[in-house]
């Protein structure tokens, strides 16, 4: 049994929740991603991944501010929870373990190329 | 600038997002869209909301649908249905009214659905009823318009032969006497015996038990008959192969078809079709001799109107040589001198309820009719709904609490809606089923008073059923609209604090509707008693002549020349018997037509002509104004005629007397002399058309003038002669007012009908009030009490209560009398004799409604006033 199950695009978004600390809410989520992958990221994708992972019990949320550019709409700020970054450096373990365990030549023969 | 995405895809979003998330991305989405719009303006902006919107449409964001509501659905319809039960089951007296209400006004709706029904559905069941036209002539003869269902003989198969869009044409000729058709030992005289073309079975599609529909008709001397004749002749025995005897001559005729009884929805009914090559007249080639009724089959997708312009051609060529002959002037002078002469066709469909030409094989109905009783059926249903909304919005004062604890529990305002929704449909689901078993118990004597054989088959059919549960439930939320909404929209705390009174605002509602039914039931009223008033004035109206009294029996011609005369001088000798006469016509109804004009016109006029003996003005009772009636001291009265008043003044002379006319078509010269008063021999709704009398001693019925007193014995004396001198000659008789009062039956019908559902309106209408009067009575309980208290009386009391009934059925008095005046105005219109509007039918309704209001009401009221005002005042 595995014990954290992190998508490819779940992790990016937990990492960038982290990255932004407290300023982590829906459209700057979106932006950073954007700006930091240089991939293109829907609201409806980012949408979905944030509520997995706040069903899995990865991130939470509270409500933000009222401000006058999104019309009177709350912002949803998120934060990690502690077994968020449980998961996290559990997938960052198991990946340094699995980069470790490369022998040299697999890596080298991508050289030669 | 503001800036916002397209509402449509905004509201689509919050629509299926999840309610939790919906704030939060709502936000996200506007603030995204604000900065592209800043950016790459609206227009991408745009695109781009839509693409995240449709890529938000997914799993994780959507809202649950199903579970949620099938789960609440469910137990609050069942909630919904307990409670409406419940309501009526506490409400007894409420709840019957409505039910009773909504039934009594489903039931006649559903009673002249079907009568409208069966009226539109005439002729439908020929296969190829819509390429079948009935080909009709209209003229105007010396300045008499003629529109009639018969035709020359020739038309039918030139029409075939000549116009490539018939694709086939059938004649039938019906006998204007009836025949004595008889098989071994019985005898029987027939009324309903055609000649038809071999065709008519390739026009018409009346299904054959036996026989060959192709062959059935061809041979001289062959008939189909129904199966009820067939039955009547030869019982359970195979009718195929056997011969009748038709008519006077015995012409034995071989059965060669027996045809399923025809249903009553087709525009003529026939017991006995002869082959039309059994008799000559087929062959006639005259075009100015109009005897047949001509049908044709248009080829499929050919035009009626480009075939009807055809017939002015047809007319020139073959009616045109004839003209001079009978007018002694070409077709041109013809019609310069104003006259007109064409044909035209008439959709078969259409006769039953369009058609009101000369000589129709059955007296047709009209379309206004239908359009009238469907307008009653609406205002029965409309009534039966005010009822419904009326009572509930009455009750919602009771109802106020109920509806302030549900709102304060946290009942939303569209689940209260569809409480009282529910409920109204439950009521109207009761009154539908106990509407249906009443409409079929009353099926058959709603058929005998309105005349038809109406099948229930309507109410089986799946389409009708389904109509029926979507009218059933449209009934429903349509009364139950009203309270629904305004019981909804009471505001909790202040029905709890006991704010909310009788509005005043909710029964100003309640009177108009009041009013309004009171409107619909006096304006019918009205009319009903005009309808009949009209019937009754037709009847009496002094007809010129006395219809009463007279016998007449058919089937003279039967008799030689010699059994007519001594049969005659036996009446005349009975001493019940006044006076007798021999003629071929007899009023009501002609049967000839002919012009003649003054020998020493150029102009001549259409008179209808009766051949009659000496001594039919005296039996008639027909005043002679001028001049002298036949006489048997004038040898010469052979050629003497008498003339009505407005055949004088057709032929156009001031004084006719001793003038003499001729008989355009053959040359027969008259002498006129005598002028006899007008009479009716026509429907009231016609002026008296010209009319002349010629002599004869022979005829085709014997009437007698007999003693108003044991008219049943001297009947059966004159049977007994009748016997004597016409042994084997069945002895049928009928009495001239009969004849008369069956001129009218249209319209007593219409008069029954009418007053049914008048009477049905205005029990709706009346229950309606009677619940409203218990419902203020018990509202003013207290009110009533106090006023007692202070020494009022009973009378007071009940004054006060009926007085604001009696202001309503007052005003909807005043609103009907314009609105029946000019309807009934309309009506008589259609009438040459009417009787006159007046005033005492107005006030003879007015107070018969106000009466009948005050009955409703007063059982409450005096309730109300004699109850012990302790009981009303103890507890506050």
């Amino acid at each position: 049994m595995r014990k954290h199950q992190l998508g490819e695009f779940e992790e990016v978004v937990m990492l960038t929740v982290g990255v932004l600390y407290q300023e982590a809410y829906g459209v700057s989520i979106k932006k950073e991603i954007e700006e930091r992958l240089d991939r293109s990221v829907s609201v409806g994708a980012l949408q979905s991944a944030l509520k997995r992972l706040e069903n899995k019990g990865y991130l939470r949320s509270y409500a933000g501010e009222v401000t006058q550019e999104r019309a009177g709409r709350p912002k949803r700020y998120f934060e990690i929870t502690a077994y968020g970054k449980q998961a996290l450096e559990y997938v960052r373990s198991t990946r340094n373990a699995l980069w470790d365990a490369i022998p040299k030549v697999a890596l080298d023969i991508k050289y030669l190329r | 600038m503001k800036l916002l995405p397209p509402k449509p895809l905004l509201r689509f979003f919050r629509w299926f997002c999840h309610p939790d998330l919906h704030p939060f991305i709502e936000g996200d989405l506007l603030e995204l869209y604000k900065e592209r719009a800043k950016i790459r303006g609206k227009r991408e902006a745009n695109i781009r909301f839509a693409l995240d919107v449709l890529l938000l449409f997914r799993p994780g964001i959507l809202r649950s649908f199903h579970q949620h509501q099938s789960v609440n659905h469910t137990a609050m319809l069942k909630s919904y249905f307990t409670i409406a039960f419940r309501n009526l089951a506490k409400r007894k007296f409420y709840a019957g009214i409505n039910i009773l209400g909504l039934s009594i006004g489903l039931t006649s709706c559903f009673l002249i659905v079907l009568y409208i029904h069966h009226e539109l559905s005439y002729d439908t069941m020929h296969t190829k009823a819509d390429r079948i036209y009935r080909v009709g002539m209209k003229g105007n003869i010396a300045d008499q318009k003629i529109d009639a269902t018969v035709t020359p003989a020739p038309l039918a198969v030139t029409a075939v032969e000549e116009f490539p869009e018939v694709e086939n044409a059938t004649r039938i000729c019906h006998f204007l006497n009836a025949q004595i058709i008889r098989y071994g030992e019985t005898a029987i005289n027939e009324d309903q015996v055609f000649l038809a073309d071999s065709t008519f079975f390739d026009v018409f599609s009346f299904p054959l038990l036996a026989g060959d529909p192709a062959t059935a008709l061809v041979k001289p001397n062959t008939a189909v008959i129904t199966e009820t004749m067939a039955q009547k002749y030869f019982g359970n025995e195979p009718a195929l192969g056997k011969a009748l005897l038709v008519g006077d001559e015995q012409v034995p005729h071989e059965v060669t078809g027996v045809v399923k009884d025809l249903p009553s929805n087709v525009h003529f009914h026939f017991s006995m079709l002869r082959s039309m090559a059994s008799l000559g007249v087929g062959l006639n080639d005259d075009w100015f001799e109009h005897g047949f009724i001509t049908y044709l089959l248009l080829r499929e997708g050919a035009s009626s109107e480009s075939l009807e312009a055809k017939f002015l051609g047809l007319v020139e060529k073959y009616v045109g040589p004839e003209i001079p002959r009978y007018f002694g002037v070409s077709l041109e002078t013809f019609i310069q001198q104003g006259n007109q002469y064409g044909y035209f066709l008439q959709p078969l469909l259409d006769i039953h309820l369009y058609s009101n030409l000369d000589q129709e094989l059955e007296p047709n109905s009209d379309i206004t009719y239908v359009y009238i009783l469907g307008l009653i059926a609406f205002f029965i249903i409309l009534l039966a709904c005010i009822n419904f909304m009326n009572l509930a919005t009455a009750r919602s004062a009771n109802r106020a609490k109920e509806v302030g604890v549900r709102k304060t529990l946290g009942s939303l305002r569209s689940s209260l809606v569809g409480q009282f929704i529910t409920e109204s449909v439950v009521l109207s689901m009761i009154a539908t089923g106990l509407a249906l078993v009443a409409a079929y118990l009353l099926l058959p004597s709603f058929g005998n008073i309105s005349g038809k054989e109406i099948s229930g088959e309507l109410f089986v059919q799946p389409w009708f059923l389904l109509a029926l549960l979507g009218f059933t439930l449209v009934v429903g939320i349509f009364a139950g609209s009203y309270p629904a909404f305004y019981l909804s929209s009471f505001r909790p705390v202040e029905v709890l604090k006991g704010k909310l009174t009788t509005g005043t605002k909710s029964s100003g509602i309640r009177n108009t509707l009041v009013v309004f039914q009171f409107f619909a039931s006096i304006t019918l009223i009205i009319c009903t008693l005009l309808v009949y008033q009209q019937l009754a004035y037709a009847r009496a109206k002094n007809l010129g002549l006395t219809k009463e009294n007279v016998i007449i029996m058919y089937g003279a011609q039967r008799l030689t020349d010699s059994q007519q005369t001594a049969f005659k001088q036996a009446l005349l000798n009975e001493s019940q018997v006044v006076n007798a006469s021999i003629s071929y016509d007899i009023p009501p109804g002609s049967m000839l037509r002919t012009i003649y004009r003054k020998t020493s016109a150029e102009k001549g006029g259409t008179l209808h002509v009766y051949e009659v003996d000496y001594d039919f003005l005296p039996t008639m009772q027909i005043e002679l104004l001028d001049g002298r009636n036949f006489s048997r001291s004038f040898s010469t009265d052979t050629a003497a005629i008498l003339l009505n008043e407005a055949a004088v003044e057709t032929l156009g002379s001031e004084n006719m007397l001793g003038e003499e006319i001729v008989e355009t078509s053959t040359g027969r010269t008259y002498r006129v002399v005598g002028i006899v008063k007008d009479f009716n021999y026509e429907s009231l709704r016609h002026e008296i058309q010209p009319l002349a009398f010629t002599l004869t001693t022979q005829g085709w019925y014997l009437s007698a003038r007999i003693d108003s007193d044991n008219v049943s014995a001297t009947v059966n004396q004159i049977e007994s002669l009748w016997e004597q001198y016409a042994p084997d000659q069945p002895f049928q008789y009928t009495f001239m007012d009969d004849n008369y009062d069956a001129l009218f039956r249209a319209e007593q019908r219409l008069g029954k009908v009418f007053s049914i559902f008048t009477g049905l309106a205005i029990v709706v209408a009346c229950l309606g009030l009677l619940g409203l009067a218990t419902f203020m009575a018990e509202q003013r309980t207290k009110e009533i009490g106090i006023r007692k208290v202070m020494g009022a009386s009973a009378t007071n009391i009940i004054i006060l209560l009926s007085g604001d009934f009696t202001k309503l059925v007052i005003i909807a008095f005043g609103m009907a009398i314009p609105v029946a005046y000019y309807l009934m105005q309309w009506w008589l219109e259609g009438f040459a004799y009417r009787t006159n509007i007046s005033l005492w039918v107005f006030v003879l309704a007015g107070v018969g409604a106000l009466l009948i209001a005050w009955l409703t009401v007063s059982w409450q009221s005096i309730k109300a006033a004699l109850a012990n005002p302790v009981d009303s005042l103890r507890n506050e």
